[in-house]
């Protein structure tokens, strides 16, 4: 039985250790943000943190987060308590289905720990991995922009 | 049907807006409750246009309640009224039209209990948050307070008087949307995320090509508690966990033996075949005049191949069977119509079935989350009282979802020696736009096709005009002409399951009738262009726009070049893009100070085009700010490295291999566009954006 830390918190997962990690986090670990869009690595829709690092839950195997850092949507913020990049989702309404905000969400926030002021172009360099088949770029990198600047020291 | 495109149907019922007109019943829209909060519940479903905010706006407006008291329920066959399909960008006009006059009928009869009760004059009766005020202030009652009174189980009634728009003070505001909270935190809202209590997940086994029949099955040990389900070519897995599910169907796909036929056309002869493929042909639009020899005529011939719709998240769907009820969770954008077909295709009364909307993910059309549900429910039947849980891999997704079919659309146009239009001829070739469940004598579903008692694939339609059209919509160019003909060609060999995509056929005809126009501004004169064509080409020769109009050639003279810059023929023949790539791009500076002369800010677009927008503050909710290119953008988030490549590669290896002139990069291709399964059509190895294809200018071949 593999073990890792989610969201703070230590987890030993009931299921076999080459299963994916995405089908660990959605069953037996019980959350719902980490989605599956096309289990190949392609669009994006299932990127958690490994050791503050995006990676592909859908095809990563649950071994591989033995011991690691695992981080998900549900650990960056609540609706009381919203990480600066949620509230500016919320705020410029960047998303429309919003399938692809969970993955898009765990990269900026990765992005913005690795670089806390990123560029217009480094947001959407960083971004690049996933898609949204809506078309809501555009105000997606205005919110990481604008969750960047409110992060940033007065 | 959608009421939108034909008004409500002539019953002899006095009118009443929207979809009220045929579904009446005041308590069908909307229910108050004891705490104060009332409930609507249309019969649109929300797809991630934001369509559920905007109606809990329009109700909340019309009722004087806050809207954080507004209820949204999803639509469900049980309590919702039909309002058909959620398409066409119709469901404020139809549901919201609805909901507005139901909710101040609502209030009316609110008020004129609440004035007779206290002797207050209802015109003397405001409405503050639900509260019924007196003109002195006093608090006569409230809605809360009148929920148990069953003052709403009454048809609706043609004299309410909704609020004008001045009045309006939640309705037209951008407010926050609804259903974006839970998306941002994680919570579970989907359908994927549905979770009930025994559930199995389960996968289906598909055929390796279409028509495939299932000629044996091996046996063999599977992971998990992983079971076989076979009915006729249907396959499906289930197990508990589900990527026991997920891997079972790999294993049992390499012990499936099947009798395969080709029954595709060419992926690279897509053209021959439209022409060839037998047909039902009609005149959509005819008018004759006598017109002098024309001086001018240009045509073209516009190819779109098949396109899929690229879901980010494949379908879905949960079926309990209980013995009597087959219970549906699906988000379908029709579910009384999925409820009609699946009737059919279960071979069950439809009071049998209930279905339940859930939002999925972005829809742009008929997708496969209708199928899906007869798949859930084939696997549901079979194991009674266990909730199933259905989903399509993204192989199935782009391989098995219904397709918006290719089409062919041929133009020509003729001027005199001014300019001036003489004659208009558009043909378009195309099978169905409209193959969506719930409207034909056999079910439209795809695994219908598939069991042991199968149906018919039932070919899909081009409704008339009159419905909204189908593949002709947009066809009948909206300018001035003497003489006109617009001829449809439905296909009536449909080798692909066809149904519709945003727009259905106005996509290739509006690019075709829009090129054609942009070729025109070499002709002198443009009487007979709609008003606003002359400033355009103005702007057009300001810009930098090439004219690549030519004179008719004489029968079987030399092609005439068709460009001097490699660029602009090269992006022609891919093309939508003709429509920007043959305008030099204007510079950034020039753009800004155009924008600031107009007081207009520059297009938030990253292909930096030329179009300017009003200078507004940024508006929550879902509108776009987008140039009108937005269609031929391909979603990206960088810049055009794609579009960079191409314009500095040679123009004749653009031209000759169609992949070479694909800006899409690879991640985009091989994410919606190549298929890695075991099942992959045409439409699947491209892009899910529109690609058309220009040919070459030509005398424009006999009618067929």
């Amino acid at each position: 039985m593999v073990r890792f830390e989610l969201n703070g918190a230590p987890v030993a997962p009931e299921i076999e250790d080459d299963a994916p990690l995405l089908a660990a986090l959605r069953g037996p670990l019980g959350l719902s943000g980490p989605r599956f869009g096309c289990g190949a690595e392609q669009c994006g829709a299932c990127v958690v943190l490994l050791d503050g690092a995006p990676a592909f839950a859908c095809a990563l195997p649950v071994s591989a987060a033995a011991g690691k850092r695992v981080e998900t949507v549900e650990g960056l913020g609540t609706p009381e308590a919203p990480h600066p990049l949620q509230r500016a989702f919320l705020d410029l309404q960047a998303g429309q289905c919003g399938y692809c905000l969970s993955g898009i969400l765990m990269a900026s926030a990765a992005l913005l720990r690795r670089d806390p002021c990123p560029t217009d172009r480094q947001v959407r360099e960083a971004l690049d991995p996933h898609l949204c088949r809506c078309g809501a770029h555009n105000r997606i990198v205005q919110a990481v922009l604008r969750a960047a600047a409110s992060m940033a020291p007065a | 049907m959608n009421l939108a495109f034909k008004g409500p149907p002539d019953d002899g019922r006095p009118k009443l807006p929207g979809s009220l007109h045929v579904n009446r019943r005041l308590d069908r829209w909307l229910t108050l409750h004891a705490d104060g909060t009332v409930t609507i519940r249309p019969g649109k479903v929300e797809l991630g246009q934001g369509i559920l905010t905007a109606l809990a706006q329009i109700a909340a407006d019309e009722l004087d309640v806050a809207l954080a008291k507004l209820r949204v329920q999803p639509a469900a066959t049980p309590d919702s009224p039909d309002e058909a399909v959620t398409s066409g960008s119709l469901s404020v006009q139809e549901s919201g039209m609805a909901l507005r006059h139901a909710c101040a009928d609502a209030r009316r009869i609110c008020l004129s209990v609440v004035a007779q009760r206290t002797g207050v004059s209802p015109d003397d009766i405001a409405v503050q948050d639900g509260d019924f005020l007196a003109p002195d202030g006093r608090v006569l009652g409230s809605y809360g307070g009148l929920a148990d009174a069953g003052l709403l189980a009454v048809e609706a009634s043609p004299d309410a008087l909704p609020k004008p728009a001045a009045a309006r003070r939640i309705a037209g505001q951008s407010v926050a949307r609804l259903d974006l909270p839970d998306k941002v935190f994680g919570a579970p809202r989907y359908l994927h995320d549905l979770r009930l209590p025994g559930m199995l997940h389960a996968r289906v086994v598909r055929p390796p090509s279409r028509g495939a029949v299932l000629r044996d099955l091996r046996d063999g040990a599977l992971p998990g508690d992983a079971a076989v389900l076979r009915d006729g070519t249907f396959v499906a897995i289930l197990a508990t966990q589900e990527h026991h599910a997920e891997a079972a169907a790999e294993r049992v796909a390499r012990r499936a033996s099947w009798d395969e036929a080709n029954t595709l056309p060419d992926d690279g002869a897509l053209e021959a075949w439209l022409r060839r493929a037998p047909r039902d042909s009609s005149v959509v639009a005819e008018n004759a005049a006598e017109t002098p020899a024309p001086a001018h005529r240009v045509s073209a011939a516009f190819l779109r191949p098949f396109l899929a719709h690229g879901a980010i998240g494949p379908s879905c769907a949960v079926a309990r069977w209980d013995g009597a009820t087959m219970e549906i969770w699906s988000h379908s954008q029709g579910i009384f119509n999925l409820r009609a077909d699946l009737a059919k295709a279960l071979r069950l009364p439809a009071a049998q079935i209930v279905v339940r909307h859930v939002e999925g993910s972005g829809c742009y059309g008929h997708n496969g989350a209708d199928d899906v549900a007869l798949d859930a429910a084939l696997v549901a039947r079979a194991h009674p009282h266990r909730p199933i849980r259905l989903l399509w891999t993204r192989a199935e997704e782009l391989g098995w979802s219904p397709v918006s079919p290719a089409m062919l659309v041929e133009i020509e146009a003729e001027a005199d020696a001014g300019g001036t239009l003489l004659a208009w001829r558009q043909d378009v070739t195309s099978n169905g736009h409209s193959g969506r469940p719930g409207r034909g004598k056999d079910p439209t579903l795809l695994s219908a096709s598939m069991i042991a008692e199968a149906f018919p694939v039932p070919l899909s339609i081009n409704p008339p005009i009159a419905g909204g059209g189908g593949a002709q919509r947009n066809a009948v160019p909206p300018y001035r002409v003497p003489t006109l003909r617009v001829g449809l060609h439905s296909l009536t060999e449909m080798p692909i399951r066809a149904s519709a995509l945003r727009g259905l056929g106005a996509l290739a005809n509006v690019c075709g009738t829009s090129t054609m126009r942009a070729r025109a501004t070499c002709w002198p004169m443009r009487r007979g262009w709609p008003a606003g064509t002359a400033a355009r080409s103005a702007t057009a020769t300001a810009s930098g726009w090439r004219c690549r109009g030519t004179r008719a050639p004489a029968p079987g003279a030399p092609r005439s070049p068709r460009s001097r810059r490699p660029s602009a023929s090269s992006a022609a023949a891919s093309g939508l893009r003709p429509m920007w790539a043959r305008r030099s791009t204007p510079t950034a500076s020039a753009t800004r100070s155009r924008a600031a002369r107009s007081r207009r800010r520059p297009c938030a677009c990253s292909k930096r085009c030329a179009t300017t927008r009003a200078r507004s503050p940024p508006m929550p909710g879902n509108a776009t700010r987008s140039c009108a290119f937005r269609t031929c953008r391909r979603l990206r988030w960088t810049s055009w490295r794609g579009r960079r490549r191409r314009r500095s590669a040679p123009a004749s290896a653009a031209s000759a291999r169609p992949s070479a002139r694909s800006p899409t990069p690879s991640r985009m291709r091989s994410a919606f566009g190549c298929a890695t399964g075991p099942s992959r059509p045409t439409p699947s190895r491209r892009c899910s954006d529109a690609h058309i294809g220009q040919h070459a200018v030509r005398p424009h071949a006999a009618d067929p």
